[in-house]
């Protein structure tokens, strides 16, 4: 091990440290606020709405992030801009898949309210939206908190994808200093020591959460 | 004086199983009609398609001057007028007592907080809970419970009450608290329509009893007459059945 190679490099390793957490907090919560339009487009009455929502998912679901990735890269993005941008395109493209994840969440975690909270809501006035609003979805957050948390750590990993349209993330930098080096084990640990610490201080924070809103 | 609800010839079927067949059914403002029936004759049913939460696919429905089962009929607001209390409570487990009440007055009726709590507490001192107002339901026994649903009922100020076997879940010691506060709604004029097995309560309260059979409304009749002296053998059957 070379550890002042890795040194020289500590800069970039840190600056696409940060890269890859603010990519991934975007998708996230980006992710999440889609994902509820889309869970709710998908238990709606009308198969209009149901159809699109539904072919969403499944699209997002059942192909790879990397394809997805190149395809908002190259594709989606110049088509909107007229050029592409590397961060937009990463963003863009997490938040999409996440999107995709979270609307399953919040469906099950809907789903698992019992329909007579939903009943008394509408006997007493209230429209569909009051009692998601109020009733429904304060109560099926709680029991998604978990869930989420996992979208998360599985978004802070699958965000390294996005190394491949060059956005300058830290498996970005990982790779090149491979490259320029023509070394293996020092970037490529490095790196995933770095993933390891996030993934793992997310899941302590995760479980701490989870454990406060158990008690109140 | 104008029937509150007006019930014709309404039918409602899960996939083949018919479970309401023809059902004409009118109610009084004041009346306290109590449905009685075997378990599977319909009496939810009938129930939930008077406030919509079942869609009833053939008859009419009237709620004083509105035809419910019409196309442009606004239900949330239709539903404000009518209260229901359930068989197992439906309390908002994520809020206080005092919250659960105020909850639709605020957002529904858009009444402010301070007007809101004022009719709560009002409420939760007529069911003879107010030190509760700051409890969550979780730590309620079942009748509490279903006292507080009902205090969130009345505080949309609905003009009917709809009791769906309001004391089915409850211990037999917390039965009698929940009666109790019927008796007195029923004394102070609301209009309500009663599905239970409290025999003695439909006697006492109800001013008509209607029973029902395999969705069929066999017979319907003061206390004194469906109990007194049943016509159908149907309903000899039932109430000899409830009263041994
Ligand atoms: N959502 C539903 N889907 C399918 N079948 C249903 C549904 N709700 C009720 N049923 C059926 O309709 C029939 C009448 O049910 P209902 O709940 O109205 O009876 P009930 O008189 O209230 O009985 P109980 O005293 O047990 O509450 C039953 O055969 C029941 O299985
Ligand atoms: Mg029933």
């Amino acid at each position: 091990m070379n550890f002042e190679l890795i040194y020289e490099w500590s800069d970039l390793f840190l600056k696409g440290t940060l890269i890859t957490i603010g990519i991934s907090v975007a998708g996230i919560l980006l992710g999440a606020m889609l994902g509820l339009v889309i869970a709710l487009g998908r238990m709606a009455r009308t198969v209009y709405v149901r159809w699109p929502t539904d072919a969403y998912v499944n699209f997002f679901r059942g192909t790879p992030l990397l394809v997805q990735v190149l395809i908002i890269h190259f594709g989606v993005v110049p088509a909107l801009y007229g050029s592409s941008n590397v961060y937009i395109a990463a963003i863009l493209a997490l938040t999409l898949n996440s999107a995709a994840y979270c609307a399953e969440i919040y469906r099950a975690g809907i789903q698992s309210i019992d329909k007579g909270q939903r009943e008394a809501s509408y006997s007493l006035g209230m429209t569909h939206f009051q009692a998601m609003r109020f009733v429904i979805l304060p109560q099926a957050v709680k029991r998604m908190i978990p869930a989420f948390g996992n979208e998360f750590i599985v978004l802070v990993k699958d965000s390294s994808i996005v190394s491949v349209i060059a956005a300058p993330e830290l498996m970005y930098w990982a790779r090149s200093m491979g490259a320029a080096a023509y070394k293996v084990w020092e970037p490529y640990l490095t790196a995933a020591l770095i993933y390891f610490i996030l993934t793992y201080s997310l899941n302590k924070l995760l479980i701490y959460i989870e454990r406060k809103t158990v008690t109140q | 004086m104008n029937p509150m609800i007006r019930v014709k010839q309404l039918s409602k079927s899960f996939g083949s199983n018919t479970v309401l067949r023809d059902i004409d059914l009118e109610v009084m403002p004041k009346e306290v009609v109590v449905l009685i029936g075997a378990s599977g004759s319909g009496k939810s049913t009938l129930l939930r398609c008077l406030n919509a939460l079942e869609t009833a696919e053939k008859g009419e429905i009237w709620i004083e001057e509105t035809p419910l089962l019409a196309k442009d009929t606004n239900i949330p607001k239709l539903r404000m007028e009518m209260g229901m209390v359930f068989q197992q409570f439906n309390l908002f487990p994520h809020m206080k007592v005092i919250d659960n009440i105020t909850l639709a007055p605020i957002r529904v009726r858009g009444w402010t907080p301070e007007q809101a709590r004022a009719k709560g507490m009002e409420l939760l001192r007529k069911v003879g809970l107010e030190t509760k107002a700051d409890a969550y339901p979780a730590s309620l026994s079942g009748g509490q419970s279903q006292r507080v649903a009902i205090a969130r009922a009345l505080a949309m100020e609905p003009k009917i009450m709809l009791f769906d076997e309001p004391t089915s879940a409850l211990d037999p010691e917390m039965v009698g608290e929940v009666l109790a506060v019927m008796k007195t709604l029923a004394k102070e004029g609301m209009t309500m329509i009663v599905v239970t097995h409290e025999m003695g309560f439909a006697r006492e309260v109800g001013d008509r009893i209607i029973f029902l059979d395999q969705g069929v409304l066999l017979e319907q009749g003061t206390p004194e007459e469906v109990f007194g002296n049943p016509r159908n053998e149907r309903t000899k059957e039932f109430l000899s059945k409830v009263l041994a």
